[in-house]
């Protein structure tokens, strides 16, 4: 009875989990499911693909919800992007108008994703002739694409719901595609290296993350609490403090690494880069199993650590807000003083953090070269973390829904 | 809900139609419907069952008692609140009328219905006038409002509430659901369920006024002496050096080079530093109370004290304090007497008060610019009921200037020319201080005027039912007046009837078109205009930084009135837009965090009507008893004969005698000989009583004592949890989700003082006999 709110919750979120699943399997019917696999397997480096890619897009055989959330996510996380510069027409936004501008960005960035899978799919096109008198035209291309973009917003729609009445807001609708992708990520990796899944390499497997998953949890509860003073505050009662945490970018940067750092390598073989020594180069430095490789990946994922990290914490903007509201650091004057401490904190914290990021996308593939198949944990390992940030979102609301009505005084 | 539109039609023309028929009846056996009605809801009819009857009997109940035979549009609004509407009319097409029916329908069912009114005044007014109808039907009416000039605490509230209908206030209900849950008997109680309101005037009571928390203080505070030295040393500071303003005028901050001045002051090194923190926050108190509060804007000083003015309608506030001692810092500012800061011992905001209501139906002027809102809140249609007459009034467009003064000629030249056509005009001001600068302004011109102060509403309500003879001025704020019809005096309508003049756009459309709407009323004819400028208090506040600069560069330019289509033409509109936006997180924020604030003290209110109902507190207490001790042993995981001392002092007896078998049982095992300590002690307190009656009082007194005392401290911990959970974001933790857990876990600390508390209150009273035999108890 106390927690009927909790349960009904989690019913919804199933629901939902399950709505989004299976449109995730059922293939348009525009599409030779075979000779889209073999399309796929030969992607060239279109700019389009080159732009699904980076916006979390992934190209698989076309089904109903293929593009799944990305569009949204990345849609939010450019819209995070533009409030973070604070500008007077954006702060000025009511939600709704805030609702209408996302909505516009999913769709922009959905279509550009479709027409990119679209584009590499187009031989396993099933002919779908419009015939009007003489004149004949293939809607199958049409027809595919808008239905993957209203795949797409139909997805956002449901993880608004589910934000709304379900559990785990909007981001646990990315997680039945993550859990579905694991077993293929960890077998082909980012390609080049094959981990076959035999019941030993499973066994290593499911070890691996058992231990992976404590540390991340660990790992991603860290966090430095800095104590602030909060003068207007007439209770004493509570910690106030502005919290750090140590993976400030939280899973961020894994979801974007793989398509950021495979840019280059896109770009190279879709033009005339390619078999130029300088696009001999560029190839060796984003190769996963060269040193040069490693280093620049190292550095991509540290940017995009600081890059997200600095979205979620806001120095300038919360020092800002703590002027507003008279709250203070003791010993650090209001303003500009509390800016440069706090941007100090974040660059040293995020710095650690990201350094713990490098050696969680590191470490497998420099391990290659002793076990054989390690370089693929990299990709899982990210996968993993993911999936635990996640969770964390959704036990807090778990935690905080729970307690909600377990309160009576005397019992 | 236009859907809807036809439904409703059909039950109006059912009610026309059983309407006509009841004028056959006899007025004995019209009043006999109450009774029919009554055993019909009896039998297990629904109200919307027995509406067609209900509604009818009232529509001709009226035409009889009053005189006043409700129009078609009337029970279509009628119809339309009964079905969980907000029923949009326009001012003079007669909502207190249409308020008949559904009270009367709903009064059927007994006590427990409500009509808010905008003021008490209001509320006095219908409930004696449309009372008439009601009783006449043998359904009972009160107001709720004490008569003007008698003491509101006088009230027979029993009485009150026990009526089927109850016209009353908003602030009035509020106040006594609060006083209603800490009274210290179940006698003390009054009120009898929350039923059915039906509000007026319903924008402003759920939407502007929203989130005004309603406060019942009592309990002092420690009082500190800083205020003074303080308020002298940031008078003495220099703005844009020492401190600074953001461009909103809405905060203020200390730059390092003030902090620096105020060191050499105070003669201390280290302001910002733990020791000097209660320093500094007192500066800061007097920075803001210096800085951002404005006399005539924000508060007002008579007699001697600093009292709060509502900031639509400068009303003073009654009781009404600023929080976290900024009115003490006002109050040094001001140089009045420093008054005690006081603590909350029960708070509702309007938003929980009304959602406690199984059926809410609202009328108003003007909703359906916020349909959405009241949707999503209150799940509440807005549904506009076409005027009966159309409307013929002519909103003029606004006309915009650069500066306020040049604004305020261009107004009082058109003044001046309705004034001359004998047209009465009616001025409309943004806060009390600008009525008063407006009334000074026409006294220099010579026309003589009327100015209403809004200090009472009765009289304010004369004022404004003349605002309609020829010639009359009357300068007014924005809230001041509503619900109260001008009509129009001889000869007027012929000149264009009443003139409405804005001296500037108010926070948002809806308070507008309420301006507008006083004139024009019931297919008079009518006009109304705004006149804004680029230093409106809302421009100012809202508006982007190159409007500021554009105002100062221009501010001396001949031509000072701008284009209606030039690039400044939208600016009220977006300024208005984007404070509309922020006031709407604001509530949709204080719901959220409201949430879990509403669901602990309904926890603990509920705990109390069951210790005042209980004939056997035994269990209760020795659940108390077992508590408290489990958790002192838990606490104190290897307990030295200290502690155990100190606890039994504490708690137990102040006097024990010091008993060594007592510790050696304990060893290992405290719990339940403190607990036996706890049972001798009660009945050692027991045994000073003569009269069992007089026993269970006082252990029912202790236990709600300690009940209120607890929940006052937790009041204040809620309050701050929400500021301190707010800044969690910045790790990814959801400030709600935070607000909730750590809400939980201080509910918990709240439960253990509880135990311990009524442990002391029970266990450490003692008691004085007075020589009638009356007890008097002393808490310790």
């Amino acid at each position: 009875m106390h927690n009927r709110s909790l349960i009904k919750r989690c019913l919804w979120t199933l629901l939902l989990v399950l709505i989004l699943a299976a449109g995730q399997q059922i293939v348009l019917p525009s599409i030779d499911g075979l000779a889209a696999t073999q399309a796929l397997t030969k992607q060239g480096g279109s700019f389009l693909q080159i732009f699904g890619s980076v916006t979390g897009g992934r190209l698989t055989v076309p089904a109903l919800f293929s593009l799944g959330l990305s569009p949204y996510m990345t849609s939010m996380i450019v819209w995070s992007a533009v409030q973070s510069w604070d500008l007077p027409g954006v702060s000025a936004m009511s939600v709704r108008a805030i609702g209408m501008v996302q909505r516009f960005f999913t769709l922009i960035i959905a279509s550009l994703q479709a027409l990119a899978m679209v584009r590499t799919v187009a031989p396993a096109l099933q002919p779908m002739p419009l015939v009007l008198g003489d004149y004949s035209y293939d809607m199958s291309a049409w027809f595919t694409g808008i239905i993957l973009v209203a795949g797409a917003m139909f997805t956002a729609w449901l993880a608004d719901l589910n934000n709304d009445k379900g559990i785990g807001s909007t981001v646990i609708m990315i997680v039945p595609g993550i859990i579905i992708n694991i077993p293929g990520s960890l077998q082909r990796g980012w390609g080049g290296v094959t981990y076959a899944l035999t019941p030993q390499h499973i066994a290593v497997a499911a070890v691996v993350a058992v231990l992976f998953t404590f540390c991340a949890v660990w790992l991603y509860k860290i966090e430095v609490r800095l104590p602030l003073q909060r003068p207007m505050l007439e209770s004493s009662y509570g910690d106030s403090y502005i919290p750090i945490k140590l993976l400030t970018a939280g899973a961020m940067p894994f979801m974007f690494s793989t398509s950021l750092f495979s840019l280059p390598m896109y770009v190279v073989k879709g033009t005339s880069l390619n078999g130029t020594p300088m696009g001999h180069a560029i190839m060796q430095w984003t190769s996963y199993q060269s040193w040069r490789g490693l280093v620049l990946y190292a550095v991509v994922l540290m940017l995009l650590g600081y890059a997200f990290g600095y979205l979620n914490t806001r120095p300038v903007q919360t020092a800002k807000s703590l002027k507003y509201s008279s709250d203070y650091f003791y010993d650090v004057a209001p303003g500009d003083a509390t800016e440069r401490f706090l941007t100090h904190h974040f660059f040293v914290i995020c710095t650690l953090g990201n350094l713990v990021e490098i050696v969680i996308g590191i470490v497998p593939l420099l391990l290659e070269n002793v076990y054989p198949g390690a370089a693929n944990f990299s990709l899982f390992l990210g996968n993993l973390f993911i999936i635990v940030t996640i969770f964390d979102t959704i036990m807090q609301q778990f935690r905080a829904l729970r307690s909600k009505y377990q309160y009576q005084l005397f019992a | 809900m236009a859907s809807f539109a036809w439904k409703y039609k059909r039950i109006v023309s059912k009610i026309m139609k059983r309407t006509a028929a009841l004028r056959e009846l006899s007025d004995t056996q019209l009043q006999a419907q109450t009774q029919v009605l009554r055993d019909q809801l009896a039998a297990g009819a629904s109200l919307r069952h027995i509406l067609v009857e209900a509604y009818a009997t009232v529509c001709e109940a009226d035409r009889r008692v009053l005189g006043l035979q409700p129009y078609r549009v009337q029970v279509l609004g009628a119809v339309a609140m009964e079905y969980e509407n907000i029923v949009e009319m326009r001012t003079g097409e007669g909502k207190t009328l249409t308020a008949t029916m559904p009270m009367y329908l709903h009064g059927l069912t007994g006590p427990g219905n409500f009509l808010i009114t905008a003021n008490g005044y209001l509320a006095n007014r219908d409930a004696a006038e449309m009372g008439r109808v009601y009783e006449w039907l043998g359904v009972s009416v009160v107001s709720g409002v004490a008569p003007d000039g008698d003491e509101q605490n006088e009230r027979d509230k029993k009485a009150i509430y026990a009526a089927d209908i109850v016209y009353t206030t908003n602030s009035g209900l509020g106040f006594d659901y609060l006083f209603n849950n800490l009274a210290a008997t179940e006698a003390d109680q009054y009120l009898q369920g929350f039923h059915f309101a039906l509000l007026d005037e319903v924008d402003a009571i759920l939407l502007d006024d929203a989130a005004t928390p309603l406060i019942v203080s009592g309990v002092p505070r420690v009082q500190s002496n800083l205020y003074g030295s303080t308020d002298k040393m940031v008078k003495l500071l220099v703005e844009d050096e020492d401190y600074k303003v953001s461009e909103d005028k809405k905060n203020v901050w200390f730059t390092e080079p003030g902090i620096a001045h105020m060191q050499s002051f105070f003669g201390v090194d280290d302001l910002l530093g733990p020791k000097w923190a209660d320093l500094y926050r007192h500066l800061i108190l007097a920075l803001r109370a210096n800085v951002l509060m404005t006399a005539g804007r924000n508060y007002m000083v008579t007699d001697g004290e600093v009292k709060l003015l509502d900031r639509a309608n400068g009303r003073e506030l009654p009781g009404m304090k600023m929080q976290a001692e900024m009115h003490q810092a006002v109050e040094a500012k001001e140089h009045v007497k420093i008054t005690q800061e006081q603590r909350s011992m029960a708070s509702v905001t309007y938003q929980n008060l009304f959602r406690m209501f199984d059926q809410l139906a609202g009328m108003t002027g003007t909703a359906r610019t916020d349909k959405e809102e009241f949707q999503e809140i209150y799940h509440l249609s807005v549904f506009q009921v076409p005027t009966n007459k159309p409307t013929i009034r002519e909103d003029k467009p606004d006309r915009l200037f650069i500066t306020n003064q040049a604004k305020l000629e261009a107004t009082l030249a058109e003044v001046h020319a309705a004034h001359d056509a004998g047209r009465p005009i009616l001025i409309e001001t943004g806060s009390l201080t600008l009525s008063k600068l407006y009334s000074t302004l026409l006294l220099r011109e010579h026309l003589a005027h009327n100015l209403l102060n809004a200090r009472s509403s009765a009289k304010e309500a004369r004022i404004v039912a003349e605002a309609g003879q020829p010639g009359a001025i009357t300068v007014a704020t924005s809230m001041a007046g509503r619900g109260t019809d001008i009509r129009l005096g001889e000869g007027v309508a012929e000149k264009g009837g009443l003139l409405v003049l804005g001296t500037e756009r108010m926070d948002n459309p809806r308070v507008d078109n309420q301006l507008r709407g006083r004139a024009g009323r019931q297919g008079d004819p009518g006009e109304s205009r705004f006149y804004t400028s680029l230093e409106d208090t809302i421009v100012q506040e809202q508006a982007p930084q190159r409007i500021a600069r554009y105002r100062f560069k221009y501010a001396d330019r001949p031509k000072q009135e701008l284009s209606r289509h030039g690039r400044f033409s939208k600016v009220i509109d977006h300024a208005q837009r984007k404070l509309q936006a922020s006031q709407r997180s604001a509530r949709f924020e204080t719901l959220q965090y409201g949430e879990v604030f509403r669901i602990q003290r309904d926890a603990v209110y509920a705990e109390r009507d069951k210790i005042m109902a209980a004939t056997d507190l035994g269990e209760i207490i020795a659940q108390v008893f077992s508590h408290s001790a489990t958790n002192f042993v838990a606490a104190h995981p290897k307990q030295t004969t200290a502690d155990v001392l100190s606890y039994v002092f504490r708690y137990i007896d102040g006097d024990f005698d010091t008993d060594p078998l007592a510790y050696q049982r304990m060893r290992g095992n405290a719990a339940p000989v403190l607990q036996e300590l706890m049972q001798e002690r009660l009945e050692h307190q027991h045994k000073q009583f003569k009269a069992e009656d007089q026993w269970a009082y006082f252990l029912r007194l202790a236990l709600l004592k300690a009940i209120d005392t607890s929940w006052i401290e937790q009041v204040d911990n809620l309050q701050s949890l929400r500021t301190i959970t707010a800044n969690r974001s910045l790790a990814q933790h959801n400030p709600i989700y935070e607000y909730q857990t750590e809400a939980q876990r201080s509910f918990a600390q709240m439960k253990l003082a509880l135990y311990d508390k009524c442990v002391e209150y029970l266990l450490q009273s003692s008691f004085s006999w007075q020589k009638n035999g009356e007890i008097q108890v002393n808490f310790p």
